[in-house]
Parts: C-alpha cells; structure tokens; sequence
C-alpha cells in the first residue's frame, strides 16, 4: 500500500500531508488535474479516430 | 491495466467493399494535416504495402507506420501504429473490425497498447496534434505499467 502511495505522489496524482500533532497520521488528497489531462487525452484519441471514421464514411458514400 | 480507445461507423456497403475501400484506398480517405499524418510538414501517401503501412513522400523518405499483424477479409484487420515521435522498436496497437449489418457494414475501431511504451510526462509546451496527444498516452502508459501489481 504504502509502495503504490508513494508511486502515486511521485507521479503527481496525490498530494499528501502529515498531521502536525501526530506524526503517525498522514493525509491523502487526489489532484485533480492530472485526472483532467488523462480525460483530454483520451477525447483527442478518440476525437482522432471519430474524424478518421468520419472521413472513411463520406469517402464510402461517395464510391456508391 | 490497459487504456483502449474505441470508435466506430456505419457504412452503408458490405463489409467486402468495406474492408477494401479501407485498406486499399486508405490514402484517399485518411485525413490529411499534421493532426493526422505522420510528418508535421508534408502529406505523403499512404499504402498498405508488403505487410505494413507506409507513408511515401514525394523525395523517396518514407515513414513505416507499423507492420501488419492480421489480414483476415472482410472481418478483421490488425496493424501496429507508430507516430513520429515514437522511439525506435516502440508502437501501438489498432484492431478494426468489420461487423455485418442489416444494411452494411459497421466499422470498428480499437487502439491499444499504449502500456508497452515508456517514456516520461511530455510537456504541452512546443507540441501540437499526433505529437501531444501521443506523448501523453506514452506518459499514461508508463503510469499505468507502474501501478499494476508486482
């Protein structure tokens, strides 16, 4: 667990804070941007392959 | 774990005529644009030519998107796909499938194996088209590869 926190915050996805009275306690926090990028990336893909589709389609049609 | 990106189509042609308008007149159909091919700076033509896609251009370089993986007409076609800002030996995965419907052929397409890649976080800054979009799958691939369990 604590292996896969730490790939986590290294990567950017997670902010973590210790507790200032207890050093045993530590606060974990998505960040949300990454998470933003991920989807922005997965909608240009797919944008990509809808156009390409698209193109496909209008080139299918016009054969007919 | 594995990203996979899905879309598809629906022609109104069998999926004979499908499958061969596709591969055989991919160049004719395909976008052009530095979105979409594989230099920033000039279209060539693109083939499938002995096993793999290849775009030529018009002073003999050439660009091999990736090696075919499966031929299986009118059903099923695999190749690998590389852009060009994919380190030498590394690629991507794309499945198209043709499906028959009452009417025509619909058209399927699966773009995977982003996990394979590995490469750190790309800036945005100085990138554009293929080039962004496909640092940042290589960057989510890496990610993604780090977290499965092992």
């Amino acid at each position: 667990m604590s292996r896969h926190l730490r790939l986590l915050r290294e990567c950017g996805l997670i902010d973590d804070e210790r507790d200032e009275e207890d050093a045993r306690v530590r606060l974990f926090s998505l960040r949300r941007k990454p998470f933003r990028d991920l989807g922005q990336w997965l909608e240009k893909v797919e944008g990509f392959w809808d156009d390409q589709l698209a193109s496909f389609k209008a080139h299918a049609e016009r054969r007919k | 774990m594995s990203e996979v990106v899905r879309s598809s189509v629906r022609v109104d042609i069998d999926p004979d005529a499908a499958f061969a308008l596709f591969t055989d007149e991919i160049d004719s159909w395909w976008k052009r644009g530095e979105r979409f091919r594989f230099d920033p700076d000039r279209d060539g033509r693109l083939a499938f030519e002995n096993d793999q896609l290849i775009e030529r251009f018009e002073d003999g370089d050439t660009f091999v998107v990736g090696a075919v993986l499966g031929w299986d007409p009118p059903s099923h076609l695999a190749f690998e796909f590389r852009a060009a800002k994919f380190a030498p030996g590394e690629t991507t995965r794309v499945d198209v499938t043709f499906e028959p419907e009452l009417s025509g052929t619909r058209v399927n397409v699966e773009h995977s194996g982003w996990e394979a890649l590995k490469h750190r976080h790309p800036s945005r800054h100085g990138l554009k088209g293929p080039a962004f979009v496909h640092l940042m799958g290589v960057w989510w691939a890496d990610l993604l590869q780090g977290l499965r369990p092992g």
